[in-house]
């Protein structure tokens, strides 16, 4: 009898670990916050907020290196004197960089307030990595728990919707993008008024499904957020139609959209501090956001 | 143990980097280390440590994804068995065996997925050049994996070797 249970120890487990795998996936909560109300207990989390600095510390250098190196080989040659005065002008260089990138950010705050009146506070937050595999679209924030992030905030940029935090850690956050293909948005033709789903399609294009009843979408129309399905507030810019599939048989209609984001070019972000009526009703009495934040996102 | 620890760190790191280097890539072209190291446990070391090992590599990896939790333990533990039941049947170890079988079992794995969760459009598109690097990268992991094995078994046979070889502490 011992050996064997010796000999099955490895298909007892197997089957083990695969039912664990099965009922985990049935029951994914990945916008919800565990029972003790935190998005991630103490490991998981700190293996998150580990990998967003190492992500940093892999992108960054390749970018820093290239440059160091160009300007090192340049100034090689060049007397004591011309490097002083080079190091000079470099220190300029960066601080006027940094001046144009506070210029950037706050054009880009701009923007997005006047995308629609928010009254709602905003984090900014850089991306450190991507998801690798191609099956999920979702992006690592530097940016956690201790800057008030929590799931289902929404996340945006100032050309539109950029998706929605599905998990935080003290220092980083998970974001599905738009495009997952698990991801769908209740959105509004801006023009028309036409109403539909805007769902990922897992590639570089979002869907958008409507009711027919004499809607009208048009290439071209802009679709913004509906603000029904209480997860983003309305009027936040999703999408441009690229093409309408109409087919007169079908009750629903479908047209394929280019996000209004540049996902391949994501860099900063910003995080609306607030939860939208339904994921606040699911997280409530779950702990996941502090009273005094709460107080505070309230304000 | 210690080799299953030293595989999942390695995983760890090369999931991080990998992410790093995500957005420079088109979609679909980033490997998946997570799944060559589970491969390339799966040839080395038997047993449930390894086995656990490789559901472990695969939480880390739903962390460190957008994935549910449980998805990539499910594919990885699948993934590990058809590499020990395959390193049966032929030497997996040989590059014209380990290429074609980590193809397959990366496709393989990709339509499973599809049938857990719903599929992106044209899945295959992203799934297939997604494969070939996986099957292009799994013997530079492989190498890099047995390397450390090495090294980790270097120490630890250089540890006690002293300690008995010695005619006297004093």
């Amino acid at each position: 009898m011992r050996e064997l249970l010796e000999r099955l120890r490895v298909p007892l487990l197997f089957l083990l670990l695969v039912a664990v795998s099965l009922v985990a996936l049935a029951s994914d909560r990945r916008a919800l916050p565990n029972e003790r109300g935190q998005d991630h207990g103490w490991l998981s989390g700190l293996l998150l907020d580990a990998a967003a600095p190492f992500q940093k510390a892999f992108a960054f250098p390749v970018e820093l290196v290239r440059d160091g190196w160009t300007r090192y080989a340049a100034l090689l040659d060049v007397r004591g004197e011309n490097e002083e005065l080079r190091a000079r002008l470099a220190a300029l260089e960066e601080e006027n960089l940094q001046f144009r990138e506070a210029l950037i950010a706050s054009q880009r705050l701009q923007r997005i307030a006047e995308m629609r009146d928010l009254a709602s506070p905003m984090r900014p937050a850089q991306v450190v990595g991507e998801d690798v595999s191609p099956w999920f679209r979702s992006v690592l924030l530097d940016r956690g728990r201790t800057s008030d992030v929590r799931s289902g905030m929404p996340v945006v940029t100032d050309r539109g919707v950029v998706g929605l935090v599905t998990a935080t850690s003290p220092y980083a956050s998970r974001v599905m993008l738009l495009l997952d293909a698990q991801s769908s948005i209740d959105g509004i033709v801006q023009r028309s008024r036409a109403r539909g789903i805007v769902r990922g399609a897992g590639t570089d294009q979002l869907e958008f499904v409507f009711y027919v009843r004499g809607d009208d979408v048009q290439v071209g129309d802009e679709v913004i957020t509906s603000g029904f399905g209480g997860v983003y507030p309305k009027g936040l810019r999703i999408a441009e139609v690229m093409e309408v599939m109409a087919d007169e048989d079908q009750l629903l209609h479908r047209a394929r959209l280019r996000p209004a984001v540049d996902f391949g070019r994501l860099e900063q972000v910003f995080v609306m501090l607030v939860r939208g009526a339904s994921l606040e009703l699911l997280y409530e009495g779950d702990g996941d956001l502090p009273g005094d934040d709460r107080a505070a996102v309230a304000e | 143990m210690r080799p299953v620890l030293s595989a999942w760190l390695l995983a760890w790191l090369l999931l991080v980097a990998t992410g790093a280097f995500a957005p420079w890539l088109p979609h679909g072209f980033a490997p998946d280390p997570a799944l060559l190291i589970v491969v390339a446990l799966g040839l080395r070391v038997g047993g449930v440590a390894s086995l656990a090992g490789a559901w472990a590599i695969g939480a880390t990896a739903d962390l460190l994804s957008g994935a549910p939790f449980g998805y990539h333990g499910l594919l990885y533990v699948i993934g590990w068995s058809l590499t020990r039941m395959a390193q049966g049947q032929v030497e997996l170890r040989r590059t014209s065996a380990l290429v074609p079988f980590t193809l397959v079992l990366s496709l393989g794995l990709s339509g499973l997925a599809a049938l857990l969760l719903p599929a992106p459009d044209a899945w295959w598109r992203a799934m297939l050049p997604h494969a070939v690097v996986n099957a292009a990268l799994v013997r530079w992991v492989g190498r890099g994996f047995a390397a450390l094995l090495e090294s980790d078994r270097g120490d630890m046979l250089r540890g006690p070797t002293r300690l008995h070889s010695g005619a006297s502490l004093q």
